[in-house]
């Protein structure tokens, strides 16, 4: 899972920030999980809820009577 | 005025029609209440004269106008358990101990209206039959001046539609908005005719509102109460996504507008019903919707809390709900679908909270507010390494957050979890840590969100100690667990 989850293409030759109680390779995860947030996860986000906005418009004039 | 009526069978409910005049329809009113009762109401009493604000509301500017002349007042039943008696010449309730509150299941309005009689009403889930032990349902208490007493009962508000001047829709606006005034301080109380005005920008006048609403109608209804609406479409009946989200904001308290296009319907969905066991051996994350074996609704065609199944031979299952309105309070910036779309890669953070494999996880989530997380972990001192404890009463949460809790299939059976992730329900979508905290039972990360733009550095990780063995309980505090009478 750890490729999936990983984007080391981002990662690779930046030296991580120091980060209390996590080791250097620790601070790495969590560097390559916010590279993938912004890569890949908040692009998805992001449509995911243009496409919410779409489809409630086309609901917005379902009849509702019975 | 008031009328006792001893019920030794659901049968004797029938007993009304000889008790109650025509206008108030008692004998379909019997009918529902034998379908839908369980044996534990063993008495009823029957207050005439009763004046009801909501159907009041109607009677001043909609049947006062009409050439037929139809009656102020209403009646009201009032439903007891097997220990309560009347004494008529004392015109009081006799019971054999302190509190009459837990041998009161709650009460229903019926409105001199000829047709679709039953007006305002709340009962309490644990007498609905077929409603399943433990199914949690969103509730609020609701207090009642009956000869003196003052009674309350935990229950969601329901109604049938007038038919000639609201409809289904109006009748789930009302319910919900209900629910709100009752539930929170800061929204005011609607009667059903101000809901059959607030759903147009003007006065339609005439019978307009009985020839039926739209979702937008329904959506300008909760936008004029003061709420934020927001509408989830579903994509197709595939779509997963729409029916995680239905759940997560259903168990995060906020009862839902569903509407059915195939039916032209609307309901509120007040509640589910869990599957009693869990499949072991999934080889994905699992969410909690999978877990679900029916959604519970307040329809107005039957009484309160009716369990709609997934898929079913009955009018319509859960499958026919393809849209909702959720109506959120302000300061919720970071929507359901948001959360899921990030709940699967909480598994990167993995080697560093050594969660267990995803394949092995049930994901759940819904919102709360920081102070009814902090009032839960209080409560759970013990479950909790202390400094996990201090951090949590000390960050600055924003009022609403949301909770991600991952738990194993043994976890989930035991009512445990194994990890919880807090995130701030004002993030922005584009917000790449919109976390206050994510722990483990072995080691926590805490975010630091007082300060913008910042990297890891706004991250610090602390070890948690005490934790491997305790329990590590299962949120659910938002809805309230049915208890069968």
């Amino acid at each position: 899972m750890a490729s999936k989850h990983t984007n080391k293409k981002r990662t690779k030759d930046v030296a991580p920030t120091p980060v209390e109680g996590l080791t250097a390779t620790e601070v790495g995860v969590l560097e390559a999980f916010v590279a993938t947030m912004n890569d890949k996860v908040i692009p998805e986000i992001v449509r995911k809820e243009e496409e919410r906005r779409v489809l409630a418009a086309s609901s917005r004039h379902w009849p509702l009577k019975t | 005025m008031y009328t006792w009526l001893p019920i030794g069978s659901t049968a004797d409910l029938g007993k009304l029609a000889g008790e109650i005049g025509h206008e108030y329809d008692p004998t379909r009113v019997a009918q529902r209440l034998m379908g839908g009762l369980s044996p534990a109401v063993k008495g009823v009493l029957i207050e005439r004269q009763y004046i009801d604000k909501d159907y009041r509301s109607t009677y001043y500017n909609y049947y006062a106008k009409k050439g037929q002349t139809y009656r102020t007042d209403c009646v009201r039943l009032h439903f007891f358990d097997s220990t309560v008696s009347f004494d008529a010449t004392a015109q009081k309730f006799l019971w054999p101990d302190a509190r009459l509150d837990d041998h009161y299941f709650g009460y229903m309005v019926l409105r001199p209206t000829g047709i679709a009689t039953i007006g305002r009403s709340v009962l309490s889930p644990d007498v609905r039959e077929g409603l399943r032990a433990g199914a949690p349902i969103i509730t609020s208490r609701h207090k009642v001046h009956v000869l003196g007493y003052r009674l309350a009962v935990e229950g969601f508000p329901s109604m049938d539609q007038h038919i000639d001047i609201s409809v289904c829709a109006h009748a789930a606006c009302w319910s919900i908005l209900r629910h709100y005034s009752e539930r929170y301080s800061n929204y005011r109380e609607y009667l059903t005719h101000d809901i059959t005005m607030m759903a147009h920008a003007f006065n339609p006048g005439g019978l307009v509102p009985s020839r039926g609403l739209d979702v937008s109608h329904a959506e300008h209804v909760f936008q004029e109460a003061g709420t934020f609406p927001m509408i989830v479409t579903r994509k197709s009946p595939r779509d997963v996504l729409f029916y995680r989200q239905l759940l997560a904001y259903v168990e995060s308290g906020f009862p839902l507008f569903a509407a059915m296009h195939k039916w032209s319907h609307a309901v509120a969905v007040v509640g589910c019903e869990w599957k009693t066991a869990l499949a072991r051996g999934s080889t994905k994350l699992r969410y909690a919707w999978d877990l679900v074996e029916s959604l519970i609704v307040v329809d107005d065609n039957s009484l309160p809390y009716r369990s709609v199944p997934m898929v079913g031979t009955a009018q319509y299952s859960s499958r026919h709900i393809d849209a909702f309105i959720v109506a959120l309070p302000e300061k919720v910036f970071y929507p359901a679908d948001a959360v899921n779309g990030l709940t699967p890669w909480l598994f990167a953070l993995g080697p560093l909270l050594g969660l267990q494999p995803e394949r092995d996880t049930v994901a759940r989530y819904f919102m709360t507010t920081g102070s009814a997380l902090r009032r839960f972990m209080r409560n759970r001192e013990s479950e909790f390494d202390p400094n996990l404890m201090r951090e949590v009463m000390t960050l600055p949460f924003a009022q609403f957050v949301w909770i991600i809790e991952l738990s194993s299939a043994a976890d989930w059976a035991a009512g445990q979890i194994s990890a919880r992730a807090v995130l701030d329900a004002t993030a922005s979508l584009r917000d790449p840590k919109p976390f206050w905290l994510f722990h483990s039972r072995s080691r926590a990360l805490i975010f630091d969100r007082r300060s913008v733009g910042v990297a890891s550095s706004g991250v610090r990780a602390i070890s948690l100690s005490g934790m491997s063995a305790t329990a590590l309980t299962r949120w659910d505090q938002n809805l309230r667990p049915t208890q069968r009478k």
